[in-house]
């Protein structure tokens, strides 16, 4: 009886460590890959100045974390946020603000992504990202 | 008597299991702990590598404020993007005295103290710019220059035979105030005058914008997730030009980067800098 408390006592406080741990490290991979997904539009937007009279296209491909916290993990564009969802236990998700003034969209869950930025000759920008 | 033998040596063995079973289970606690104060130790150190690397991250993300502009550009209360960058123009003018570019061929070579040289935006494909931005360097030394309309005069003195160069930088979308002085010499040469490239420079207006903006309200509306500050230093006298946030702590990480950057000044003076970034 005693030994049956003492494992269940000590299996908790582990999945209790782990799951910390998880979150934990699970945020700040999310703001590292956040980072990394606006670097890679940074090195793409042109800024509004450039006008061309035919659409212009510019990809860039990113090492994105395969995982995140050892959990599956998803990003994806909501307005002019990118919103990164890793899929635990436990869930942990975060919002970062590209802040351009484009249209997003598209999704990756990690690994090689391109992102593709098309300026069209209307003067509308549009940034796609998938998984490579 | 043996039936009394027999119950003494059962108890014996009793005690021992439950002696064998204290020991065990002793053991075990101690070895978990061991194993327990392992883990968390690695836990420990694992985080604060995952720690860093986030703030690292993100000053990366901030000392590239000095490579794009903010959204939006004119922004009041804070911008949704942190940007100080600004395209600002520079072109060449060659003041040559020798014969061929003497406006009067007959006339001897000699040196001439304050030949004027005239430039318009205009005439030069700029018709749109901020005129009191202009700023005109002879080597290392300002000139100053006469605005008359949309016209820049300045004179620079130049030995026989000598030949001058000299650089104008101008921006576009600035408002500086007028440092129009007037100027008087000579115009004994033609100069030629060199098209315009455009530099990345840190616009004076935005780094006013930025210093003196609220913190907290910049870092909230720019989904700065850390404290940071950012400080400008001009590299030839070694003085911070400006300091924007709060002050690292004394003691926990705090990640420090910089880079070099070229920045405009109050008088629109295109002046070296050093950016740094910290974050905590």
């Amino acid at each position: 009886m005693l030994l049956m408390v003492l494992v269940g006592a000590i299996v908790s406080s582990l999945n209790t460590v782990r799951s910390d741990f998880r979150s934990f490290i699970g945020t700040h991979e999310i703001e590292n890959t956040c980072e990394l997904i606006k670097s890679g539009i940074e090195k793409l937007y042109t800024g509004e100045r450039y006008n061309s009279s035919v659409n212009i296209t510019s990809r860039v491909f990113v090492s994105l974390p395969e995982r995140i916290g050892d959990m599956n993990y998803r990003a994806r564009f909501v307005n002019d946020s990118a919103i990164i969802e890793a899929f635990g236990p436990p869930s942990i998700n975060d919002t970062c603000r590209i802040g351009f003034n484009i249209t997003y969209r598209g999704s990756t869950s990690g690994g090689r992504t391109e992102i593709n930025y098309t300026r069209f000759s209307e003067g509308i920008d549009l940034i796609f990202m998938g998984r490579a | 008597m043996m039936d009394a033998l027999h119950n003494r040596q059962g108890k014996g063995r009793k005690g021992a299991i439950q002696v064998d079973f204290v020991i065990a289970v002793g053991s075990f606690l101690v070895i978990f702990a061991f194993l327990l104060q392992y883990i968390t130790g690695y836990y420990a150190a694992a985080k604060d590598d995952i720690e860093l690397a986030a703030l690292r991250s993100e000053a990366l993300g901030l000392l590239r404020i000095a490579d794009q502009e903010p959204v939006p550009k004119e922004w009041t209360t804070a911008p949704l993007r942190l940007g100080l960058r600004t395209y600002a123009y520079r072109f060449y003018v060659l003041i040559n005295n020798t014969t061929p570019y003497l406006r009067n061929p007959s006339d001897p070579l000699a040196r001439i103290e304050g030949e004027l040289v005239t430039f318009n935006y205009s005439d030069l494909g700029f018709p749109g710019i901020d005129i009191n931005s202009t700023v005109i360097y002879d080597n290392d030394t300002v000139l100053p220059y006469q605005i008359t309309d949309t016209n820049i005069t300045f004179n620079v003195s130049v030995s026989a035979s000598e030949e001058k160069w000299i650089v104008v930088y101008f921006d576009d979308n600035s408002n500086f105030s007028s440092r129009s002085s007037t100027v008087s010499g000579v115009n004994n040469l033609t100069e030629k005058i060199f098209a315009a490239e455009r530099i990345p420079v840190l616009q004076y207006k935005q780094l006013q914008r930025l210093n003196t903006s609220n913190y907290t309200l910049v870092k909230n509306m720019s989904d700065i997730k850390n404290n940071f500050r950012i400080q400008l230093a001009d590299i030839d006298i070694n003085q911070t030009y400006i300091s924007y946030g709060g002050a690292p702590p004394r003691r926990g990480d705090v990640i420090s980067l910089q880079r070099f950057v070229v920045y405009q000044n109050a008088t629109a003076a295109v002046r070296k800098g050093r950016l740094t970034v910290q974050v905590w």
